[in-house]
């Protein structure tokens, strides 16, 4: 027998209430199991975090970057010595391998929030005894020169002499003479060369702070090698 | 048979499935962190799966919550459990102390032996004096973990806060070749093994008094009662009741095994069980009498449980009976039905929770199958053997069996029949050892003791007899893991089996889909 029109309306509204009850169920399910999911994130969150604070220097896979106990260690042929200190995470002595740049360095030393590394020139390659500083963005401009190497020494002549380093004429230099300058990379020579086309060359010293990516510091410590 | 009728009862299947995933979903996350436990274990892991592993759970998550589907949720908390073994497991690794290189350590005692020789000795190269302990530390590069400290000259406290210089000295292998090598610390997750230099142990902080220095002190006094037995009985009692093999000799040991009732000397179910049926009896008699509400009763007996475990020490059979143990009380105290099957994974999700890389440790391993074969096989069995003592020791065997075979490389063939009698016999020692932790208090516990003594001996000179009989046990290869599982499908094999001739009743059909959530199942 056929239904009538209203047990047909009765069948399809408790079906809709079975499938309202149904909705609400799962939807319930789903929040009490992403809760308990949640959970067990901050769990694996706050595991995993202790994990890295807990790591020493050398864990951090860059490679080309050991941990050495001070600047006298004895490391490969070919590798070198250098410092970091200042506003950096991993501080210390560092033996490093002569593909690690500036950038790869500053990477592995971790800056933290308040550092800065606007002194930094990026160009510069790493040599032995090299020891580097990171300020601070609360620090006063002239608390420490960002490099620092006390084990550097002139190249000595065949007669064991110590050679006095001719002034580099800024106006005449071409860019392997104007790399010799400490701080000087080949991007900042090539800036060198690029503004002294632009601008007829250098009238004075002073103007080199006019030179993009050289600042107080590198001017400070290539004044006493250059002449116009 | 057609095509179509068999894929018919797949869809008919899954849609079971998806109706289990959802009515118990809880459940379901549990396994499925412990699932991703075990595949970690297997598989290995490493820092490069942190972020795929992360963004894929985010991924599920979304799906879960866009869908309103719960089961999306299931490989979330698989991946889950699997990052939660990997992290423990760097965490560990990354401890940077060499063999023979110093490191200075601060953290407090977590664990401590008793005894003035060397209690890790048993797995160490050199019998070396001295105390040992465990503490939760932290080293000078900021790593936190444990580190067992060896030959000290001072025995602490469990919450004695210490400050440690030390060399760090490495195991290399075990003494027994029976054992699998080197797995000692690394499944008791202890990273690395230190022995103080002189002077090299500073107290920072005492620890106070608690319920666990309470639990201490009941111990030390029946261990000191009990000093006036023999040998043989003080390390029988201080096995059965305390779970403390520490003064069983090596052919004790190997007896114990090859009989196969080694399990009686860990505190595990059989004991707890004793303090639940001991603890509900009491409280049953006198709740009525001083009018107290129903749920005192699972709530006193909840807490003597706890005490319990402190008593005895915090082993892995402690803690999964102990937690099986609570939620039964607690489904009682709520009038609410209690299932023992989900009472287990509870307990294995919080145990493996606090101690992921317990997944492999044969302690671990053992209690949970046991009870695993108890909770589930012994339904089966009990419909085929008409004794109930009978059914489950089998149930329980047939379960252990293989984990056995793999650890110890021993098979028991009398422990069937013999485990049995030695559970029942071993009960008594267990109330008589209760017994003596409460007459401790006014000194009385030699009295107890003594009777507990002579019947655990008793207990012994039997196994001894039994193990003297040929054939009792056998010696076989390591199975690989290939062939524990093909074991245990074979086992489900031979109970579908047996439903299939009507012999047996499967558990299944006899639950209750329709629990009060106005769910309604699906036909």
């Amino acid at each position: 027998m056929p239904l009538s029109a209203q047990a047909r309306e009765l069948r399809e509204q408790e079906h809709e209430k079975a499938m309202q009850r149904r909705r609400s169920f799962l939807l319930g399910r789903c929040i009490a199991g992403a809760i308990i999911v949640l959970l067990l994130s901050f769990g694996l969150g706050a595991k995993y975090s202790v994990y890295i604070n807990g790591l020493p220097a050398e864990a951090v896979k860059i490679p080309g970057i050991t941990a050495v106990a001070d600047m006298s260690a004895p490391v490969s042929a070919g590798n070198i010595v250098v410092g970091l200190s200042g506003t950096v995470a991993n501080k210390g002595y560092y033996s490093i391998t002569p593909e690690v740049s500036m950038r790869d360095l500053l990477a592995f030393a971790g800056t933290v929030r308040d550092s800065d590394v606007s002194a930094i020139d990026f160009a510069h390659i790493p040599q032995h005894g090299d020891m580097y500083y990171v300020r601070a963005l609360s620090d006063p401009l002239d608390i420490s020169p960002w490099l620092q190497n006390d084990l550097q020494t002139s190249p000595a002549d065949s007669d064991g002499q110590i050679l006095t380093i001719e002034p580099v004429n800024i106006n005449t230099a071409g860019l392997a003479q104007l790399m010799e300058l400490p701080g000087i990379g080949e991007v900042k020579a090539q800036a060198i060369i690029d503004y002294r086309i632009e601008h007829n060359g250098f009238s004075y010293k002073e103007e080199l702070l006019g030179v993009k990516g050289i600042g107080n510091k590198i001017y400070e410590s290539i004044i006493d090698h250059i002449t116009v | 048979m057609k095509v179509s009728s068999i894929i018919s009862r797949c869809k008919k299947r899954i849609a079971v499935i998806i109706e289990d995933i959802e009515l118990f979903l809880l459940y379901a996350l549990l396994t499925a962190f412990i699932a991703g436990i075990v595949v970690a274990s297997i598989c290995g892991f490493d820092t490069a799966y942190i972020r795929p592993l992360l963004i894929s759970a985010g991924v599920f998550t979304v799906i879960c919550l866009l869908l309103r589907w719960p089961g999306w949720l299931v490989p979330v908390a698989m991946i889950l459990g699997f990052g939660w073994y990997g992290v423990t497991a760097l965490l560990m690794d990354s401890f940077a102390g060499q063999p023979d290189e110093a490191v200075f350590l601060e953290g407090f005692v977590v664990e401590v032996s008793e005894r003035a020789e060397n209690y890790f000795s048993q797995l160490a190269e050199q019998e070396a004096s001295g105390y040992s302990f465990v503490m939760q530390c932290e080293d000078a590069n900021g790593w936190q973990g444990r580190v067992m400290v060896v030959s000290s000259p001072v025995q602490p406290k469990v919450g004695d806060r210490l400050r440690v210089a030390g060399i760090v000295y490495k195991f290399t292998e075990t003494y027994n070749f029976d054992l699998l090598p080197n797995n000692y610390l690394r499944n008791n997750n202890i990273a690395a093994a230190v022995r103080p230099v002189p002077d090299g142990i500073t107290f920072i902080h005492l620890a106070g008094a608690s319920p666990y220095a309470l639990a201490q002190t009941v111990r030390e006094r029946v261990f000191a009662d009990m000093a006036a037995l023999p040998d043989i009985q003080q390390a029988l009692i201080r096995g059965m009741a305390f779970g403390d093999t520490g003064m069983l000799t090596g052919r004790q040991s190997s007896i114990l095994q090859q009989t196969g009732i080694m399990h009686v000397f860990a505190v595990s179910g059989l004991h707890i069980g004793y303090i639940v049926l001991i603890g509900t009896a009491v409280m049953e008699f006198w709740r009525p009498k001083l009018r107290l509400p129903l749920w005192t009763g699972p709530l006193i007996t909840a807490g003597l449980v706890v005490f319990f475990a402190l008593v005895v020490g915090a082993s892995p059979s402690v803690r999964r009976a102990t937690v099986m143990a609570l939620a039964a009380l607690f489904c009682r105290g709520m009038g609410v039905r209690h299932r023992a099957g989900y009472a287990l994974i509870i307990a294995a999700f919080i145990l493996l929770l606090m101690e992921p890389l317990w997944i492999f440790q044969p302690g671990f391993l053992l209690s949970f199958a046991a009870a695993a074969g108890i909770v589930m096989g012994s339904f089966y069995l009990r419909q085929l053997i008409p004794s109930r003592v009978l059914a489950i020791s089998l149930a329980a065997q047939l379960m252990t069996m293989p984990i056995l075979a793999y650890f110890f490389s021993t098979v028991s063939l009398i422990g069937v029949l013999l485990s049995p009698l030695v559970v029942v016999a071993v009960g008594f020692v267990v109330i008589l050892a209760l017994l003596a932790m409460l007459l401790s208090f006014f000194g009385l516990a030699y009295i107890p003791l003594v009777g507990a003594g002579l019947l655990a001996e008793l207990i012994y000179k039997v196994t001894e007899i039994f193990a003297a009989l040929p054939n009792m046990f056998t010696y076989t290869v390591r199975p690989s893991v290939v062939v524990m599982v093909l074991y245990y499908v074979l086992l489900w094999i031979a109970y579908r089996c047996l439903k299939k001739a009507e012999l047996i009743t499967f558990a299944e059909e006899m639950r209750d889909y329709y629990g009060g959530s106005g769910y309604v199942r699906k036909n």
